[in-house]
């Protein structure tokens, strides 16, 4: 076990180091001065464009800069901001990364609850309305892109009846809409998927045996379908934390939640290097992190996949 | 199952404690105003940036600024002189003016603060610029010296200046805030401002700043010029324009900048379209014709040509909404050297099709396909179907993003044909007949050329008489618009929603003036 895990990290190290420097190669090559964008529509004198490269090395090759940044990063020191002077890239994705996970977090365990409650009623009423309109409400929700969704939810709720915010993190008002948002698609997803695995185990022996040893229905589903229905799930929700993470740049941006994915945003628009790169590693990191902790629930779930050194 | 859900939603509900509540406001008044992006710095000296500037004019002052007209009045200066020769300026500062850490205001700051400024090291944007007809200050900022003689503090309130030569823009220099200073004892060598609070003299001092989320400030009690009708103000940090504006609907904000976009549907709401407020701001927009990367473009008949084949009152009154106002030249009105008996080219098909045919590509023929790069392609669209039913040439259009765009522009070497826009740092004809048209600079992104105009700019830039120097502006863009240089599109305006209940919110030619003026009923 203790060698797995081991194997596990270094391959996350591994791949960290394979995702900074793609984003820096991609942040790098992609046409964009930093400086240039700053001034925008205005002229800057070309003595000031000088001292800029020179002040945060842009004037170096770039696989010079490559290697002072993984340096750099490696002493624990991500850098400073260029459009905000001075400021530690820490200092801004930090704040941001609590925001985030915060949000989606509350998005997630709620699609996954949500998720469980149609899926299982779904499959135990297999083939009446009850399915059909809870699969039909999924597939609505799979095929609703967010900034849609976002759209009508802003439209019909904060403008129309004036019951929530239109954005921006404040009480937990303001999170209602973007976690709704967030939480469609893969509540839609998830739903699915309980249903077909509960569908596909629900007429095992085992469960036939517990039913003819007069076990309830209720225990029988929650207890002994459940649990051998949760490893398809897992398995989705590993990707899923993933999609969350991408889509977090999006809704993020339409409802104004400081989170990592609208400083990211903003960051990629102004060519601010040292935060694309820090939040990168930072999304990058969270993304290992969760299928490690996916791979090893999976033995804890089901005893036949357990890893044995 | 019922269970079950509660318990789901008390899960959740317990995710979101901590996350505050918004507090009572008691009686403040405040004032809620969107910015797209955190300012780059607190500290006004080091950044040209619009939101830096914006929120400098609250938390800071300086010795002049620009009032609701754009004029240069004195601020902190009660009274000042200036010698017959035009190079010693004595000034005269009030003796009540508190830091916001409550020490006195003192000549002695300046000196001071511009010496940290001039210092290569704190990375100033404004590299000395503002500083090269000061004694001592193009040495300082070479790193030559160590003081700016040029300035002497005679007593707490009285400072004087030499400069090297006389200079029509040194006041102007003085009323932005890149040449504001703070007090030396607040600036904590390689600590950015945030972390310790920025220490000012304006109108309105610093309360907290939240990164991605909010600046707050509150007003000054001690202000010298007395203290502010408005307690507070939240800069709300809302990248997306479209967001704001909604919040804005929801009464979520007080004051939001219009997105193009939104305009039409604004002005033709019957309450939205009562509080709207439109401010002439300093932006050229144009359309440039890269002679180097096109050569159809060396030959003015061509220019000539497309100038008189764009509909600009169709594009400007009903694609953009008069979000813009009708070019009559390049230099914008409000402008001193504005020139209001300039004509902008007349609409004229038949005309630039004669021209055209003169340049010898009768009815479009011969002429290589031309590509159009923009950053809205709404404009381009028009640009593109006005040029080929007029004159019967094919236009590609390119939309670059953003960072690409502007490289390009600089680079010269990337776009044939390309929409942009060009804003004033200063009142001056000189941002746009100097910058966008003369030989070989790099923001003259058309490459154009033409040794007339030059020569006027040249004689513009340095004659000192200000009459005198108006005419030569004027003159070089009355050659340059009979040369057909650029395609004026436009001039750009500032336009806002402003909460009825808000008074007093005013932008001048670079945008809102600060809320010192600002007073708001509830």
């Amino acid at each position: 076990m203790s060698g797995y895990l081991f194997r596990r990290i270094a391959f996350i190290l591994f791949s960290l180091l394979g995702a900074t420097f793609l984003a820096f190669a991609a942040s790098r090559l992609a046409p964009g001065d930093p400086v240039r964008l700053m001034a925008g529509e205005q002229n800057v004198a070309p003595e000031v464009i000088e001292a800029w490269k020179v002040r945060y090395g842009l004037d170096q090759p770039i696989p010079v800069q490559y290697l002072y940044y993984v340096r750099n990063v490696l002493q624990g020191d991500f850098g400073t901001s260029y459009q905000y002077i001075g400021m530690p890239v820490m200092d801004l994705i930090g704040p941001a990364v609590l925001v985030t996970l915060r949000w989606e977090s509350i998005a997630l365990v709620g699609a996954i609850i949500i998720a469980f409650f149609l899926g299982m009623i779904a499959a135990v009423r297999h083939n009446t309305w009850v399915d059909t309109g809870a699969m039909f409400i999924a597939l609505f929700g799979i095929s609703l892109p967010d900034f849609v969704l976002a759209t009508f939810l802003v439209l019909i709720f904060s403008l129309g009846l004036k019951w929530l915010p239109v954005a921006g993190y404040e009480t937990p008002a303001h999170l209602v809409l973007p976690v709704i948002t967030l939480a469609v698609h893969p509540c839609a997803l998830i739903s699915r998927i309980v249903r077909a695995s509960m569908l596909e185990v629900i007429n095992q022996d085992y469960m036939r045996t517990a039913r003819a040893k007069g076990v309830s229905e209720r225990v029988i589903i929650t207890k002994h379908g459940l649990r051998n229905a949760m490893l398809p799930v897992l398995t989705v929700v590993g990707v899923i934390v993933g999609r969350i993470l991408a889509g977090s740049f999006i809704v993020e941006t339409i409802f104004n939640i400081p989170g990592v994915g609208r400083v990211g945003v903003t960051a990629v628009l102004q060519r601010d290097y040292p935060v694309i790169l820090g939040a990168t590693i930072i999304l990058a990191t969270a993304f290992l992190i969760t299928t490690l902790i996916v791979d090893l629930l999976y033995g804890v779930l089901d005893p036949r996949v357990r890893v044995i050194d | 199952m019922k269970k079950t859900l509660l318990l789901t939603l008390l899960v959740l509900a317990l995710m979101t404690l901590g996350l505050g509540t918004i507090a009572a406001q008691d009686d403040l008044v405040v004032v809620r105003y969107p910015i797209t992006s955190d300012p780059a710095s607190l500290e006004p000296g080091l950044v040209k940036e619009l939101y830096s500037a914006e929120i400098a004019l609250s938390l800071h002052a300086g010795l002049f600024t620009y009032d609701a007209d754009t004029n240069v009045v004195p601020y902190m200066v009660k009274e000042y002189t200036v010698s017959d020769d035009g190079l010693v300026y004595t000034f005269t500062l009030y003796d009540n003016i508190l830091w916001h850490n409550g020490r006195p205001v003192v000549a002695a700051d300046f000196k001071a603060g511009w010496e940290r400024y001039l210092d290569a090291n704190v990375g100033a944007q404004s590299a000395g610029v503002p500083w090269a007809d000061v004694g001592g200050g193009p040495e300082m900022f070479a790193g030559e010296a160590d003081e700016l003689t040029g300035v002497q503090a005679l007593d707490d309130t009285t400072l004087e200046v030499t400069l090297i030569q006389p200079s029509n823009t040194f006041l102007q220099n003085l009323a932005v805030p890149i040449t504001w200073v703070v007090p030396e004892e607040a600036v904590v060598a390689g600590s950015p401002e945030w972390v310790d609070g920025p220490v000012g003299a304006g109108p309105f001092k610093f309360v907290e700043w939240t990164p991605n989320v909010s600046l707050v400030l509150e007003a000054n009690d001690d202000f010298f010029l007395g203290r502010p009708s408005v307690d507070r103000i939240e800069y709300l940090v809302v990248p997306d324009a479209n967001t704001a504006l909604a919040q804005y609907e929801a009464g979520e904000l007080d004051i939001v900048a219009v997105p193009p976009a939104a305009l039409q549907r604004v002005s033709e709401d019957a309450v939205l379209s009562e509080q709207l407020a439109y401010f002439t701001r300093a932006q050229l927009r144009y359309a440039g014709m890269n002679q180097d990367m096109f050569e159809p473009f060396k030959d003015a008949r061509v220019r000539e040509a497309f100038n008189h084949a764009i509909d600009m009152n169709v594009i400007v009154t009903q694609l953009l909404n008069n979000a813009w106002t009708p070019p009559t030249g390049l230099v914008p009105p409000h402008i001193p050297q504005y020139n209001p008996d300039l004509a902008a080219f007349t609409y004229d098909p038949a005309l630039a099709q004669q021209l055209l045919a003169d340049a010898g590509y009768p009815g479009g023929e011969g002429f290589p396909v031309l590509e159009l790069a923009t950053l809205d392609t709404t404009q381009a669209e028009a640009v593109a179907a006005m040029l080929n039913a007029n004159l019967g040439i094919t236009v590609e259009i390119v939309q670059p993003e953003r960072g690409d765009m502007i490289d390009g522009l600089w680079a010269g070497d990337r776009w044939q044909f390309f929409l942009f826009g060009w804003t004033a740092d200063t009142p001056s004809a000189s941002v746009w007949t100097y910058e966008l048209l003369y030989c070989d600079l790099d923001s003259n992104f058309s490459n154009y050329c033409n040794p007339e105009v030059d020569a006027a700019i040249d004689q513009a830039r340095t004659t000192l008489d200000v009459a005198e120097s108006t005419s030569y502006w004027q003159q070089a863009e009355s050659l340059a618009m009979a040369d057909a240089a650029v395609i004026p599109m436009g001039y750009a305006r500032f336009i806002y929603l402003v909460n009825p209940a808000v008074e007093g919110f005013v932008a001048n030619l670079f945008g809102p003036i600060g809320f010192a003026g600002v007073s708001k009923s509830s």
